[in-house]
């Protein structure tokens, strides 16, 4: 197993060099620079091209790759242009925000996905099983920041329930922090919940399908009892390989989620980095995002190989 | 037709009055009333501060906050005239080359050190190095600082407008402690001599401010003046939230998690009206929207052309679109009631006649080369309006494309003269800004049509050095028709920024910027 | 959004066959796909038929105007009628779904026949697509965007990007396991040569998962485009698409909710008719859904 996980690390070196060559390059790339945000509308071209010398902006692209490497192998992802503080402060300060919203996004998931999975592979084939995959199909199917306006127009703009957007820190109230990720969560978590209920829905029919559970169901057991001691059990453990895929659509959704909500999150960060040009937070927030999703599919595989053994010696 | 729709909705403002002078009561003005010390001002923005650093942007953002913390040697008062801040007073010599400035004395920086002309030279020497507006101090010789309470500038010539220039805010040469001045660009810690000191900046959400209880008010005037004056902080905290989506500040209003919003659509702005909780504060020739011209590239190389284009123009189209409805249509670069306001060469301005154009464009032997128009995306006005020029300009039969960019993008385009034809932008036409600092990118060195125009050059030189006023005006009355006759850019209007305020927020008087200093909650 | 699309068939069932057409026309759920994904491309075929204005023309007197028999789905800021910016929007939304599919097709099986027939390539292929595919997909398209510029091409582009990775990771599952049968190893000894054998065997039978792929691919593209639209990073306006007229629309959401509603419920139409499509291509070709991990 511990040689499993070092092979595994090992593997991830090489991958998260090139997501930082990536996305190194693709941001020297980019046109216009963030002397021209500083320096705002009214602003003469030749002005902001001043701005850039004294910014420091204008190094050749090798200098500027050497200067990042050298500093990223001695833990500093360097300095915010616009933000006023280094990028890694700039990262943790944001990432609580985004777990959150990932991790209440994943327990909605859950509580819809799984249920309504199960429901529609005991009822197989029926109208009532049609219906919620159809659902479930139709949640994949709406754009998610769409989603999020559409509800805020329900539920803030016509009930006047739930806030329209914008972040409470939880130091100022418990409810009123939770009700600031329940819209966002919601919008971020249907576009799993049709993913989720569908993996869920065939692991369980393949689970019922197998002899044992014949067995219990012949012996007369409840079926509830049936389905709940024996058959949910074994079915989860294919979902438990789609979390790695899961986590990076949250992570993904966060992007416009955050965006739509005002939430200052992870996502929001990278977006606003990417249109005010701040390339330090950019290269480090993507190879920080990049990590997480490496990692997190490399527990997921760890957790996987715990659960089947024969995994391993492939 | 849309003049008429601005002055219905906000209630006949005296069309000469000009913003501020329109709006605010005068210097005399002090709240008299019992002030209510302590709470928090949250105040929704439409856009969020890329900087802290006053000397490095043009952006309303930084200016909405930073304009609390920091203050100028001279600046602005209600009335736009030149007033002493930071300054106890400041002398011209007869031959107008030397300009002393004695500081007021026991000013403490918000890390508790007492400020000094050391100060003073390290900000200006800071500015003159790297400030975004440093062509204003251009014509300076030397500055010194030859005993603590004193600050020296000599000029290399006469600049008669040159206390206009120091005292803008546009890009206002803010006083920072000299530690902080040796600093790269944007690495400064936000120390200045404000009323209200740092607290946070949480990007994407909010920048929180302080009362800085260590200030030292200036007590020769009864209360605020413009930027200046004498300034008290009442309330603890002041909040800039960052709200982008208009609606959602006008929501915050009206639940009143919001004091004081910016930028309220003209629909929503018409029902509040009818609010007696909510006060709507309209500030008229806030901006001028306008696009530029290139001279080199064909077709805008041809003046006939450039002259179709804006012969053709509808201007109440574009500014409905691009200002909400809310704008005024003028032809002068100025607004009424600003001393420089002419109206030379008002005859090219809105003609709106597509035969006319078409005339011309046949007369130019325009024969469908494209015409590029340059907008972008992060400001919605030059967005909007760029697609109502794109629809004007097809319909009079012109090739038109539309390049979209964010902001970065578009101005890095901007500086290539292949790039465009049109490039939509805007100036604060507004006090401070003055014809000076707004027009500057028309003549030499900055050339923004990329040839150099030696008349206009001529007429602006002019416009800064005439010795009396009265010929400055005449000089820019010269340029403005130069401007026009052309096509150095087409002015489509004038937006109008529309604040608004709760009525619980005491003593809250409109200006270009809001100002919650001598600002205080009730109950 | 595209990880779902790492749950493929691995099976090997070709299609084509008049009895794979049979079982896919009798298949409800697949027959509704049609139905929906082939009425948005009759609207994208024949908006100059449908349209009822000019899907660019300002009327500066008729901004905000609720939906009503002059303009079915009302107007915007600028007074252009949402029906038709929706009807022609469908067209250039389409058109990049398309276009995405195409390039992601191509290199796609490119990528993966290579990195699995040729087990040398093996390891560089894979490791740079697995970088790909670990930016979070919609901020790697965002950012390519940024550098190319956003026009139509680089979108599609851009799109591709995020997509070959894990359409070269079906194609190379499926090819390793194509490699190994025996009419492949047989062709292999009477000495065909690779391109041969790749063309005439192998890629054969990885269509049915592919297809299934791009089905969903194209989906994703459709979504893409909104997102980046609405991110600022879309198409050039004033041409409409589904996305850039949600975007015009969000600000106003408080007030006038149809600028942003029917576009949406238009990319979401379309977007489930494909997903029902490849849902039951998926059924058909493979009936046992699997899933491919790690």
């Amino acid at each position: 197993m511990a040689r499993f996980i070092v092979v595994r690390l090992v593997n991830s070196i090489p991958v998260l060099l090139i997501v930082s060559l990536v996305s190194f390059s693709i941001m020297q790339m980019v046109p216009g620079d963030p002397a021209s945000i500083m320096a705002g509308p009214q602003a003469t071209a030749r002005e902001v091209e001043e701005m850039r010398q004294a910014l420091g902006l204008n190094r050749p692209f090798l200098d500027q790759l050497v200067i990042w490497y050298g500093n990223l192998f001695q833990g500093d992802l360097g300095r915010s242009i616009l933000l006023g503080r280094s990028v890694g402060q700039a990262i943790s300060e944001r990432l609580g925000i985004t777990l959150a919203l990932a991790l209440f996004g994943f327990i909605v998931t859950l509580a819809i996905a799984v249920p309504a999975g199960v429901f529609a592979a005991l009822k197989q084939n029926s109208w009532m099983d049609q219906a919620v995959m159809t659902i479930a199909l139709a949640g994949v199917s709406l754009p998610n920041f769409w989603l999020g306006l559409m509800l805020i127009v329900l539920f803030s703009v016509v009930l006047d329930l739930l806030p329209a957007g914008g972040y409470v820190p939880v130091a100022d109230g418990l409810w009123p922090w939770f009700k600031s990720l329940i819209l966002p969560s919601f919008s971020l978590a249907m576009l799993q919940v049709g993913l989720l209920a569908r993996i869920t829905r065939s692991a369980m029919l393949e689970v019922l399908r197998q002899d044992y559970i014949r067995t219990a169901r012949a012996k007369g057991l409840a079926r509830i009892y049936v389905v709940g001691k024996h058959a949910l059990k074994n079915a989860l453990v294919p979902v438990i390989t789609v979390i790695g895929i899961v986590f990076s659509l949250l992570l993904s959704g966060s992007v416009v989620i955050e965006t739509v909500y005002s939430l200052p999150g992870l996502g929001r960060l990278l977006a606003t980095s990417i249109l005010s040009r701040d390339y330090p937070v950019i290269q480090g927030g993507l190879l920080v995002t990049a990590a997480m999703f490496v990692f997190v599919n490399l527990a997921v595989d760890v957790l996987y190989a715990l659960i089947d053994p024969r995994l391993r010696e492939d | 037709m849309s003049p008429r729709i601005t002055r219905r909705q906000f209630g006949g403002l005296a069309a000469g009055a000009g913003l501020a002078a329109g709006l605010a009561a005068g210097p005399g003005s002090s709240p008299a009333q019992a002030q209510r010390r302590g709470g928090n001002i949250v105040f929704a923005a439409e856009a969020q501060p890329p900087t802290m650093d006053m000397h490095f942007s043009t952006t309303i953002a930084t200016r909405n906050i930073a304009m609390h913390m920091y203050e100028q040697l001279v600046t602005r008062g209600e009335n736009n005239e030149v007033i002493p801040e930071l300054a106890e007073s400041y002398t011209e010599s007869p031959d107008g080359l030397t300009y002393t400035f004695k500081l007021r004395q026991g000013i403490k920086f918000h890390n508790g050190k007492t400020m000094t002309s050391a100060d003073v030279l390290a900000s200006y020497q800071r500015y003159q190095r790297i400030g975004l507006s440093r062509s204003i101090l251009g014509p300076v010789a030397s500055m010194t600082a030859p005993d603590p309470a004193t600050f020296t500038i000599v000029l290399r010539q006469r600049v008669p407008v040159f206390i206009d220039e120091l005292s803008q805010f546009a890009v206002p040469v803010t006083i920072h402690p000299s530690e902080e001045m040796g600093k790269e660009g944007n690495r400064i810690d936000p120390i200045g001599t404000g009323p209200y000191q740092f607290g946070e900046w949480v990007p994407d959400s909010h920048v929180r401010l302080r009362r800085y209880d260590g200030y030292t008010a200036d007590t020769r005037y009864p209360g605020t003046n413009g930027f200046g004056g004498n300034k008290t902080a009442h309330v603890d905290t002041i909040e800039f939230r960052y709200v982008r989506e208009p609606g959602g500040r006008v929501a915050g209003l009206e639940t009143g998690q919001f004091h004081a919003v910016e930028d309220i659509p003209a629909r929503a702005a018409e029902r509040l009206r009818n609010n007696t909780a909510i006060q709507i504060h309209p500030l008229r020739f806030f901006w001028q929207q306008d696009a530029w011209m290139n001279h080199v590239k064909a077709p805008t190389n041809n003046l006939l052309v450039r002259r179709a284009i804006q012969t053709g123009l509808d201007m109440e189209e574009i500014m409905t679109v691009a200002a909400d409805g809310q704008f005024d249509l003028q032809p002068g670069f100025q607004y009424p009631g600003n001393p420089y306001y002419v109206t030379d060469g008002q005859e090219f301005y809105n003609v709106n006649n597509k035969d006319r154009a078409r005339a011309l464009l046949r007369e130019a032997g325009y024969r469908g080369e494209q015409l590029v128009l340059l907008t972008n995306s992060t400001f919605q006005s030059m967005y909007n309006a760029g697609v109502s020029v794109t629809e004007q300009l097809r319909e009079i039969g012109m090739t038109v494309r539309m390049d979209v960019f964010d902001w970065p993008t578009a101005q890095a385009n901007q500086r290539n003269r292949e790039a465009w034809n049109l490039w939509f932008t805007g100036q604060g036409t507004g006090p401070a800004v003055g014809p000076f600092a707004a027009y500057v990118n028309l003549v030499s060195p900055q050339n923004q049509a990329f040839e150099p125009d030696p008349v206009l050059d001529g007429f602006y030189n002019e416009m800064r050095t005439l010795p009396t006023e009265r010929e400055r005006i005449a000089a820019f009355g010269r340029f403005q028709r130069r401007a026009y006759e052309h096509v150095h850019f087409i002015k489509f209007g004038d937006l109008t920024k529309v604040q608004a305020a709760r009525s619980t927020v005491k003593g809250f008087r409109p200006y270009r910027i809001p100002r919650f200093w001598n600002v205080w909650l009730e109950g | 959004m595209a990880d779902a699309a790492a749950i493929a068939t691995a099976g090997a069932a070709r299609p084509g066959g008049p009895s794979t057409l049979r079982r896919l026309f009798s298949h409800r759920l697949f027959v509704t796909g049609i139905v929906l994904f082939g009425a948005m491309v009759a609207v994208a075929v024949f908006a100059d038929l449908l349209a009822t204005h000019d899907p660019t023309r300002i009327r500066a007197r008729e901004r905000f105007r609720g939906p009503s028999a002059a303009n079915f789905f009302g107007t915007d800021n600028f007074g252009r009628d949402v029906f038709t910016r929706v009807i022609y929007g469908s067209r250039v939304s389409l058109e990049i779904g398309f276009y995405t599919v195409v390039v992601t097709a191509i290199c796609g099986t490119a990528a993966g026949a290579a990195a699995g027939y040729f087990r040398r390539l093996d390891e560089w292929v894979m490791r740079t697509m697995d970088a790909l595919m670990a930016f979070p997909s919609i901020m790697l398209a965002i950012a390519i965007t940024a550098a190319l510029g956003p026009s139509k091409f680089n979108i599609v582009i851009a799109l591709a990007f995020v997509y070959v990775p894990r359409t070269a990771r079906i194609v190379r599952g499926s090819v390793l396991v194509v490699r190994e049968m025996d009419y492949v190893q047989a062709a292999r000894t009477v000495g065909a040569g690779h391109g041969r054998i790749l063309a005439k065997h192998v890629l054969p039978n990885c269509m049915a998962p592919l297809i299934v792929q791009l089905t969903f691919v194209f989906a994703y593209a459709v979504i893409s485009e909104a997102v980046l639209s609405f991110l600022g990073m879309g198409p050039p306006p004033p041409t409409p698409t589904w996305g850039n007229v949600i975007a015009e629309g969000r600000d106003f959401i408080r007030e006038a909710y149809w600028i942003t509603l029917f576009p949406g419920i238009a990319i979401a139409i379309t977007v489930l008719g494909l997903n029902l499509l490849g849902d039951g291509l998926r059924d058909v070709f493979d009936p046992r859904m699997k899933i491919q991990q790690g």
